[in-house]
């Protein structure tokens, strides 16, 4: 009875303890992955070919490598740059046909004098389409189906009798489709008039736009329809635009080959108003499936370091990687925001290297290599550094070592006071004090290696060195940790029950039966060879956990552990 | 007596003037299949009308003046609207009887003369019907040559035959409308799209 308590006690302590270190080995592996994130920027002349496909998969794959690097997913880098007014490209521009019956069904309510039906419609038209369908760039006939919407709204609310309204929406009309001419086929000469007067009683508001950039033939785009056509920037300096507007919210694109960012402004009545729309820079940059590339300078020029700190501020991020694609080789830089400056501005070039595009077979291990090197501080090899042991890390393996040390102190204590019984009779009258104490020191053992073992798993993700796999020492103690488990668990079922019969010391005629000495030894073995096994499981749980975007997290509840995968998609 | 047995009186007569009307120059030069069919309605109404069916004896009538365009047709049409109580399409009908060249044997202009008289001064006295004007996309109304107002437009009108106008300065587009005592009409004066493309060339 007192051996089947004392077993089911040691089970019980030795797969608490396995869990434990398992769990936190996990769990504060993953922390690995949480430093701050980086962006990735392609930078090549002509993207679209096979071998700039090659060659920047093979640069992301190296990326995906280094599980000191986390870079900002393809889905993080579209979201921040769309909040400055990037537009996928191949986004549809227009509504189509619907937006013209639309109008044609407003000014049949608004003609037969269903004026609520009329206004209320009109509304939800405006405010659904809009701003968003300017904002995509209108065609002729869909601004000419919006003024007249806007137009039908200003005459339905005219007819009803509320003027004041009338006179606001015709102003806000005006603003929707700065180029508005209505038709006097379609709306009455009154409604005409109220527009004109919305006009001119407005306090206009001036805007100077400057486009910067090489881009030729570009058209400058207000509220989506264009304004001024074929503005070409001068390839050193800017060109002015001047438009004078009614005050109100607009929306700013500058076309070129392919639509610009959007620029949402607003004018304040009489207060100028001057925006510099980077043409070459929003032409240059789009988010593809490889990461985010920008078509352009193939040398990555000094001319574009200032873009470079402006794509870090759209991009919140204070490290940029560039992988620059010239003849025959790949250019890696590394620029950081300089100490006090966040970014946007402030970019410095902290590292460069230049890695040859052949041959193709070993380019993502040379790319690999090459940014090992760069992440290096001045002076150190370009190898995987260890993280130094913090206070925490120092203690945490103080601690863990001290606990299996002395859990084979007292083991040595437990072996023996098991030999001195073996020296008693049972019916010796200190035989049964003797045994009790033995089997405390045994449990103690037990409950040392086993927190020692979890206190050095939980330590090893603090002080084992980065690595950009699993090296063959974590290997080599892996094996160690499954043999010394192994053996463990053989000498734990093969003795834990175990007898052994002292012959001589038993009354005559009885067997005696006392726990063997190598159970102790067992669970111990056990608990330290999980020990040993965390090392190359955590870095297994590191190289998972690698990507940026994706996190593995780990629960433990009800005796059970859950390991869970899912991926990010912000807020790095 | 009644504007109906009026009627059936008058169709009475006018049924044995029927050959003869139809035997007329300006109906001999029409297809004599035509003038066949044209008398086999007229015939038709006459007995239509003589039973008090006017509704019926109005198709039949009319069904004969699609035929044969003859004033004598128009004068038993108003009869027959007379007595289905429209007597503002009546008066209608009667003044475009009234309008036709005078021809000899039509001893019936004084009686036309006097209903006509009868029915204005019969739908000067009823409770007015309610017109709603609408010009698309918009435009000035002008009721019986007079601007009324703007497009959209509802209008309380006295009962009878009426002319609507629309257009954007002057009168482009009219429509005759008749409109019975307490009865509510709608007129729509539209320009299409490729008409208004039309007009601004």
């Amino acid at each position: 009875m007192l051996l089947c308590k004392t077993r089911a006690r040691f089970a019980r302590c030795t797969r608490g303890a396995l869990l434990g270190a398992l769990a936190l080995a996990l769990s504060t592996s993953t922390t690995q992955a949480h430093a701050e994130a980086a962006a990735l920027v392609f930078v090549a002349a002509q993207p679209g070919t096979r071998d700039a496909q090659d060659a920047m998969a093979n640069v992301r794959a190296a990326f995906a490598r280094r599980p000191d690097i986390m870079l900002l997913g393809n889905d993080v880098l579209a979201e921040r740059l769309t909040r400055h007014g990037y537009r996928r490209r191949g986004e549809p521009s227009i509504r189509g046909e619907s937006l013209g019956r639309d109008a044609d069904e407003l000014l049949q309510a608004v003609a037969f004098g269903h004026d609520d039906e009329a206004v209320a419609r009109g509304e939800v038209l405006l405010t659904e389409h809009g701003d968003d369908v300017l904002a995509r760039g209108a065609s002729d006939d869909d601004a000419r189906a919006l003024a007249d919407i806007c137009l039908y709204v200003v005459r339905a609310l005219e007819h009803r009798g509320d003027g004041g309204r009338a006179r606001e929406r015709a102003r806000e009309c005006q603003r929707m489709i700065p180029d508005l001419t209505a038709s006097a086929d379609l709306h009455p000469p009154e409604i005409l008039a109220l527009l004109a007067a919305a006009k001119s009683q407005a306090l206009p508001a001036e805007l100077h736009v400057q486009l910067a950039g090489r881009v030729s033939g570009c058209t400058l785009r207000v509220q989506g329809r264009p304004f001024a056509p074929n503005v070409t920037p001068a390839s050193a300096g800017s060109q002015d635009v001047t438009l004078v507007l009614v005050p109100g919210k607009y929306v700013l694109q500058a076309s070129c080959a392919a639509p610009g960012f959007v620029h949402a402004i607003e004018l304040q009545p009489g207060k100028p108003l001057t925006v510099t729309i980077d043409t070459e820079l929003e032409q240059a940059l789009s988010v593809a499936p490889v990461g985010l590339v920008y078509a352009g300078d193939a040398a990555l020029p000094s001319a574009s370091a200032t873009r470079f700190d402006v794509l870090a501020g759209w991009l919140e991020t204070r490290t940029l990687w560039t992988a620059t694609l010239e003849p025959g080789a790949l250019q890696l830089a590394k620029l950081e925001a300089r100490d006090g400056h966040q970014a946007p501005g402030g970019l410095a070039l902290v590292s460069q290297a230049a890695v040859a595009l052949e041959p193709r077979a070993t380019l993502t291990p040379r790319l690999e290599r090459a940014l090992a090197g760069m992440t290096c501080a001045a002076g150190c090899k370009p190898t995987p550094q260890s993280k130094p042991l913090g206070a925490i890390g120092i203690t945490t393996v103080a601690l863990g070592a001290g606990a299996v040390v002395a859990s084979y102190a007292l083991l040595a204590s437990y072996a023996s006071l098991d030999h001195q019984l073996d020296a008693l009779a049972l019916d010796d009258a200190h035989y049964a004090g003797k045994l009790r104490s033995r089997d405390r020191l045994g449990t103690a053992a037990i409950i040392a290696s086993g927190a020692g073992s979890a206190t050095l798993a939980t330590a090893a993700v603090l002080w084992l060195p980065a690595s950009e796999g699993t090296p063959w020492w974590a290997w080599l103690s892996g094996g160690a940790g499954l043999i010394a488990g192994g053996v463990g668990v053989v000498s734990w079922l093969g003795h834990g029950d175990a007898a052994g019969n002292q012959a001589g010391a038993c009354p005559s005629g009885q067997v005696c039966l006392r726990r063997s000495s190598h159970l102790p030894l067992a669970p111990m073995l056990v608990t330290q060879g999980a020990a040993l096994l965390s090392i190359p499981l955590t870095y297994w749980v590191r190289s998972a956990s690698r990507d940026a975007s994706d996190e593995l997290s780990l629960s433990a509840g009800g005796g059970q552990l859950g390991l869970d995968f899912r991926r990010r998609f912000g807020g790095l | 007596m009644s504007f109906a047995s009026r009627a059936l009186r008058f169709a009475c007569v006018l049924s044995s003037c029927a050959a003869l009307l139809l035997a007329e120059p300006a109906v001999r030069a029409q297809d004599a299949d035509a003038r066949a069919r044209a008398a086999a309605h007229w015939k038709r109404g006459v007995e239509q009308a003589s039973a008090h069916a006017y509704a019926e004896a109005l198709a039949e009538f009319e069904a004969a003046y699609a035929l044969v365009q003859h004033a004598a047709v128009l004068y038993n049409i108003a009869l027959a609207q007379v007595g289905l109580n429209r007597p503002a399409a009546a008066l209608a009908t009667l003044r475009r009887y009234l309008a036709e060249p005078v021809e000899a044997g039509d001893a019936k202009r004084k009686a036309a003369e006097a209903t006509r008289l009868e029915l204005e001064a019969r739908l000067a006295e009823a409770p007015p019907g309610q017109l709603t004007i609408v010009i698309f996309p918009y435009g000035k109304v002008w009721l019986d040559g007079r601007v009324a107002g703007a497009s959209p437009l509802t209008l309380s009108v006295p009962a009878g035959p009426h002319r609507v106008s629309g257009g954007r300065e002057a009168e482009e587009r009219s429509a005759d409308v008749v409109l019975e005592s307490g009865q509510s009409q709608r007129v729509v004066l539209a320009w299409t799209r490729e008409d208004l493309v039309r007009d601004s060339r």
